[in-house]
């Protein structure tokens, strides 16, 4: 007999938290079993074997239950047991540890997975810096259930963990019965929305620099925005919210709030980041419309993400309303007008089935324009290129209007890039490559097809291509390449002193070059490479300090400064002709004293700095950590 | 006795604003009945290190030659140290304010020890300061072993401490985390030994009996001086107690601000959002209670080395994903302590709140004098919910005052917290609640004068994160509101006309103004 292994584990999860259970009319959506990608315990000498899986240890997460505040451990969970695996996981519980160490597992996992069929890669944690400056391998992220003893989660980058706390509900609570313990990793979408900061850690580093009002918003925003998509993207979880708004989704459903038994049990009526509506004067509840002035009026990380999250959700309700439009006439025999009562469950099983195709398509359009980003700065109307982009280089043809749906949505919330002439779809796709600029990369380099490799080998390699693409952009007849990607070469023109340099030429850096995949005109699936490049400069708050270093003796050792200024391109290059498809590019290039100064401007006067008497200014990467400080309030 | 020095008005009141430094002290003269002047002082105290120009002890000497002695009445609008720890001030060996008689003293309803609700809040704080202290014992701990992640927690969480009096003395009689159980009386005596509740102790030991108001009672009157009465507007008896700002998703809130602000916290010391037990695994001993009485689990699934269950399969795997020593750089042992310095943040800002707010009208003219304390958005809010019945004076008949019609009256303000982004209103004149454009309508905006007791250098330098007092935004619109009658502490006043005021009406505001180092000095005239 052959023994194979197989191709999932199922696993049992809440399937948004454990508060559905304890009330009556949502009683009956309470758990959920994820198809999870099969994996054992990578064999470790006298810690792990193969034939188990302690923790869960695998490939990609580790969880290690130690709980401080208690001092004390507990006993990691074995999904191998044999009546563990037999009945799909441990039983849903809010008392037993072993569960909680099973469900971050399972949704963490499940996140991972979306990752890797957006990016069509396996995704890669950020790399630890060591303190010798270099950086080191980091196979597994590690999740801590119990760590903290309070009402927070967050994702620490120096730790390249996850620590997720619990809480006792107030004696005075009527949401949550009063003392239940609120443990945050029980929630599906605390859970999905931390491991989305460690992902896009993972893919851009830079993101998490403060160096505009929208950087810290889109990692927020951005991981609301896979959360709620990855709910939604599951047919059972809908079908009971389907029935009971009559096929709108536009009404209060509680899918959309993120996050529910931490909200409640904090008692901020509705759940901690309702990003999509809010409860008016009257106590009824109302989605956001669309309207500019938010984002005007909107500084604070989670309130701009929630823009974000808006907009996307926009999109996506007008995307769901043009697929169901057809099923509504069938079933109102063409009037257009549903009968009173429940909805015909097959029905609702239709409509159920064409919002989580639509969720699915949204969640992948979302992942996949993180390669078309930026790699520094990146804005909301960056965002929104590249999911114009991106999108277009999967389906070159848009059958449904998606791309139009996306595009106007993000108009009417006030989101636009800043460098486009018209918004319009054609307006909006990145800057197209030119093949007189000649071949962006060395001939050799081929693209990595297939994502089972082992992670390190694959980011050994994106490190070794990176320094193959570099010493071939060095060159001196690659420097016309690089002034029109926007990237200073120092031959025309002079730079300024404070320009980071190498052999008295103006350095950059290749963070990487990874594979992407995208639809070929044969509709067959082709591969990309997606390069980072970037450039930096030394940054004072004192104008007249700036001014004297940048007319300065260019040095290589200058010092740090106040802050750092970066610019910088990320490049889709065919592999076959080697030639840029796109560039993504930020505005301006490393020389710009204007951009320079908004950063200055944004860093000494950014009222989210300062809205707390006690919280104060942060320079971009400077800050320990950024996701604690957001999250924690 | 030496005579008083500070001269009393035949008309109105004269305030003195010191300018020790960051903090509140107030010395406000009027004539009673029978012409003798009548002292007010209005809390006393500074932030340790902000001094401005004055010493503490030129400062306590300038208010016993100005009263002669004898202060008739005391206000202490809250228990913080910037506003009362002067009282406590010691010189060779002697407490300065002993010399000095009060008549009687007057506090918020929140401090009184025979009011129920005011019992069950000070219940509440005291479990969430042992919370932090216990806390703050571990993170001791923890720093005295070399730990380096605990250093800007401890840092922020002793700023925070100190607000209410905890000074070098008391931590170290506080100690770091040694295992040593504490009896309830012995916690009791700590808290004691914060310089506040010292400073509080010795106020009301002043006196009998202080006298303790309640908002929207009717207004009271100073002993012997019928020429002003005192209308208490806060501390709140309701929820309101409990905002410090706006919650950051209520838009018509956060509208009312002169800047947005971080989704905030009441007055319930941490207890709303389940932080009970919070800090119990830090040092059980201390806090006298069950190290496992908030844990998560069952006592059964707990595992420790050694234990019941530990296997050598379990061991092997934290020792391994988890080990007591090396790998540091993956473990999780403090991060959970760090929380203690947004939650020593939180108790700080609470307390504020419990501010006595109180507008002196002057009866004759019926200006208003307004002296808000630390008060925050809730208090704010709160102020114009009822109005005061004032009963029959007199000829005059029973009347209503409404709070609108007291701020719209008011020309001298006490600019709130020092100038801070949820003590000030912002609104417009037709607006329902108070706010800063309530105050002085009419011919009264041309008299329209504020005060803000700060140090903006050291507020700014000397914390970590920085204290924006005063709010830009709100020392603009001040400025823009006083045209130019705005006292700070910090900043000498400038005597000169300013651009664009006549220079007859600057004349005639100058005359009632004396600006030295030591203080401000402006009289309000009833007339």
């Amino acid at each position: 007999m052959v023994r194979r292994s197989p191709e999932f584990r199922r696993l049992r999860v809440y399937a948004i938290d454990p508060s559905l259970a304890a009330r009556q009319e949502t009683v009956g959506l309470n758990e959920l079993t994820l198809m999870v990608p099969w994996e054992s315990n990578p064999a470790i000498e006298g810690v792990l074997s193969a034939m188990q899986m302690l923790g869960p240890v695998g490939n990609y997460l580790e969880v290690v239950d130690y709980d401080p505040a208690s001092g004390c451990y507990y006993g990691p969970v074995d999904l191998n047991e044999t009546f563990i695996l037999a009945q799909d996981g441990l039983n849903p519980s809010e008392l037993n540890p072993q569960f909680h160490q099973q469900m971050v597992y399972a949704v963490a996992m499940t996140t991972i997975d979306q990752f890797e069929r957006a990016l069509g890669r396996s995704a890669l944690w950020a790399p630890r810096q060591l303190p010798d400056a270099s950086f080191e391998y980091v196979p597994r992220l590690r999740l801590y259930p119990h760590a903290l003893r309070e009402a927070n989660a967050y994702y620490n980058p120096d730790k390249k963990a996850v620590l997720f706390g619990y809480f006792q509900v107030a004696a005075d609570s009527t949401d949550i019965a009063p003392g239940t313990t609120v443990f945050t990793c029980l929630s599906h979408d605390v859970i999905a929305h931390e491991v989305t900061h460690a992902l896009l850690d993972g893919l851009h580093r830079r993101f998490a620099e403060s160096t505009n009002p929208d950087v810290l918003g889109l990692h927020e925003g951005f991981a609301d925005i896979v959360a709620i998509f990855q709910h939604f993207s599951n047919p059972d979880v809908l079908k009971e919210q389907i029935g009971r708004t009559r096929g709108d989704l536009e009404q209060q459903n509680m899918l959309g709030q993120l996050a529910q038994q931490f909200g409640r049990a904090t008692r901020r009526g509705a759940a901690l980041r309702d990003a999509l509506g809010y409860v008016d004067g009257k106590g009824n509840w109302q989605r956001y419309k669309p309207n500019p002035s938010y984002l005007r009026d909107a500084d604070e990380p989670h309130e701009r993400g929630a823009i974000l999250v808006a907009a996307v959700f926009d999109g996506f309700l007008k995307m769901y309303k043009s697929r169901i439009v057809d099923l509504l006439r069938i079933a109102s025999q063409g009037s257009g007008l549903l009968p009173a009562g429940e909805l015909n469950a097959d029905l609702v099983n239709r409509l159920a089935d064409e919002a989580a195709k639509t969720s699915g398509h949204v969640l992948q359009m979302c992942i996949r324009a993180l390669d078309y980003c930026p790699p520094v700065n990146v804005t909301f109307g960056d965002y929104l290129r590249a999911i114009i982009t991106a999108d277009t280089d999967l389906y070159p043809v848009d059958d449904h209007n998606y791309r139009t749906a996306m595009m106007q949505s993000f108009s009417l919330f006030g989101i636009r890039p800043r460098a486009v002439r018209n918004v319009s779809l054609e307006g909006l796709v990145l800057q197209a490559g030119n093949s007189d600029l000649g071949e962006a990369v060395p001939p050799g380099i081929v693209p990595d097809l297939d994502n089972e490799i082992d992670r390190k080998v694959a980011y050994d390699r994106m490190h070794e291509n990176a320094s193959k693409v570099h010493a071939w952009l060095a060159r001196p007849e690659s420097a016309k390449l690089l002034e029109a990607i926007g990237i200073v070469a120092g031959t025309d023109g002079k730079v300024p002193g404070t320009v980071s340099r190498k052999k008295g030429r103006p350095a950059f850096e290749v963070h990487s070059v990874r594979t992407a995949l995208r639809r070929g005109n044969k509709t067959n699936l082709v591969p990309d490479f997606v390069i980072e490049i970037t450039q930096r400069r030394t940054g004072y708050f004192e104008p007249q300090r700036q001014l004297a270093a940048d007319q300065g003796k260019p040095t290589a050792n200058v010092d740090r400064g106040d802050f750092t200024f970066r610019r910088g391109c990320t490049l889709v290059v065919n592999p076959r002709t080697r030639e840029i498809r796109w560039v993504a590019r930020t505005d301006k290039n490393i020389c710009d004293d204007g951009e320079l100064d908004t950063l200055r401007q944004f860093l000494l006067g950014s009222p989210i700095s300062m809205q707390d008497a006690f919280h104060g200014p942060v320079a971009p990467g400077r800050v320990n950590n950024p996701f604690a400080a957001v999250h924690r309030d | 006795m030496p005579a008083p020095q500070m001269q009393a008005p035949s008309s109105g009141v004269t305030v003195r604003m010191y300018r020790q430094g960051h903090g509140d002290c107030f010395l406000l003269a009027t004539r009673d009945d029978s012409g003798q002047p009548f002292y007010l002082l209005i809390d006393c105290g500074l932030k340790p290190g902000s001094e401005i120009k004055a010493t503490i002890e030129e400062v306590i000497a300038d208010i016993r030659d100005a009263t002669g002695g004898h202060i008739h009445a005391v206000l202490v609008t809250h228990e913080h140290q910037d506003h009362t720890n002067m009282f406590i001030a010691k010189l060779g060996g002697e407490t300065m304010f002993d010399d000095i008689e009060f008549g009687e003293v007057l506090l918020g309803w929140t401090a009184n020890p025979e009011d129920t609700e005011a019992q069950q809040l000070r219940q509440m704080k005291l479990k969430a300061l042992m919370q932090l202290l216990a806390a703050r014992r571990r993170l001791a701990g923890l720093a005295a072993e070399g730990v380096k992640d605990v250093q800007k927690t401890l840092n922020l969480v002793d700023a925070m401490l100190g607000f209410e009096g905890a000074d070098a003395d008391f931590l170290a009689a506080l100690g770091p985390a040694d295992g040593s159980l504490f009896g309830a009386a012995r916690s009791a005596a700590v808290v004691a030994g914060l310089s506040v509740a010292k400073s509080m102790d010795y106020v009301t030991g002043k006196v009998d009996k202080p006298r303790y108001f309640s908002p929207h009672e009717p207004p009271f009157s100073l002993k012997g001086v019928s020429g002003v009465n005192v209308y208490p507007l806060g501390p709140p008896r309701d929820d309101r107690l409990n905002e410090d700002v706006p919650d950051a998703s209520d838009a018509a809130g956060q509208a009312r601000m002169y800047e947005r602000t971080a989704p905030g916290h009441g007055l319930t010391f941490g207890f709303e959002g389940g932080l009970d037990g919070l800090f119990l695994g830090a040092d059980p001993g201390f806090l006298g209670e069950d190290a496992e009485s908030h844990d998560p689990f069952a006592p059964g699934l707990k595992l420790v080395p050694g234990g019941s269950g530990w296997t050598g399969e379990i061991a092997a795997f934290f020792a391994h994903f988890a080990p007591p020593e090396g790998e540091q750089w993956r473990s999780v042992n403090v991060e959970w302590l760090a929380a203690a310095g947004w939650f020593a943040d939180k108790i700080n800002t609470e307390l504020n709140n419990s501010s006595l707010v109180v507008a002196i009208e002057l009866t004759n003219s019926r200006k208003v004098l307004l002296f808000p304390g630390d008060a925050q958005y809730g208090s704010w809010m709160s102020w114009a919910n009822t109005p005061f019945q004032v009963p029959a004076q007199g000829q005059a008949p029973t009347r209503t005052v409404t709070v609108k019609d007291l701020l719209a009256r008011t020309v001298f303000y006490k600019v709130g917290h020092h100038g801070s982004h949820n003590a000030t209103l912002k609104g417009r004149a037709d607006s329902d609640y108070a706010n800063l454009d309530w105050m002085a309508q009419g011919a009264l905006a041309q008299e329209f004068v504020a005060v803000i007791p700060a140090n903006t250098d050291w507020a700014m330098t000397k914390n970590d994160p920085p204290w924006e007092h005063p709010l830009k935004a709100i020392q603009d619109a001040l400025k823009v509101k006083t045209r130019g009658r705005l006292f700070k502490s910090d900043t000498d006043f400038d005597l000169a006309t300013p651009d664009g005021a006549v220079k007859a009406d600057w004349q005639k505001f100058i005359a009632n103004v004396t600006a030295t180092d030591l203080y401000f000095e402006y009289t309000v005239l009833d007339q």
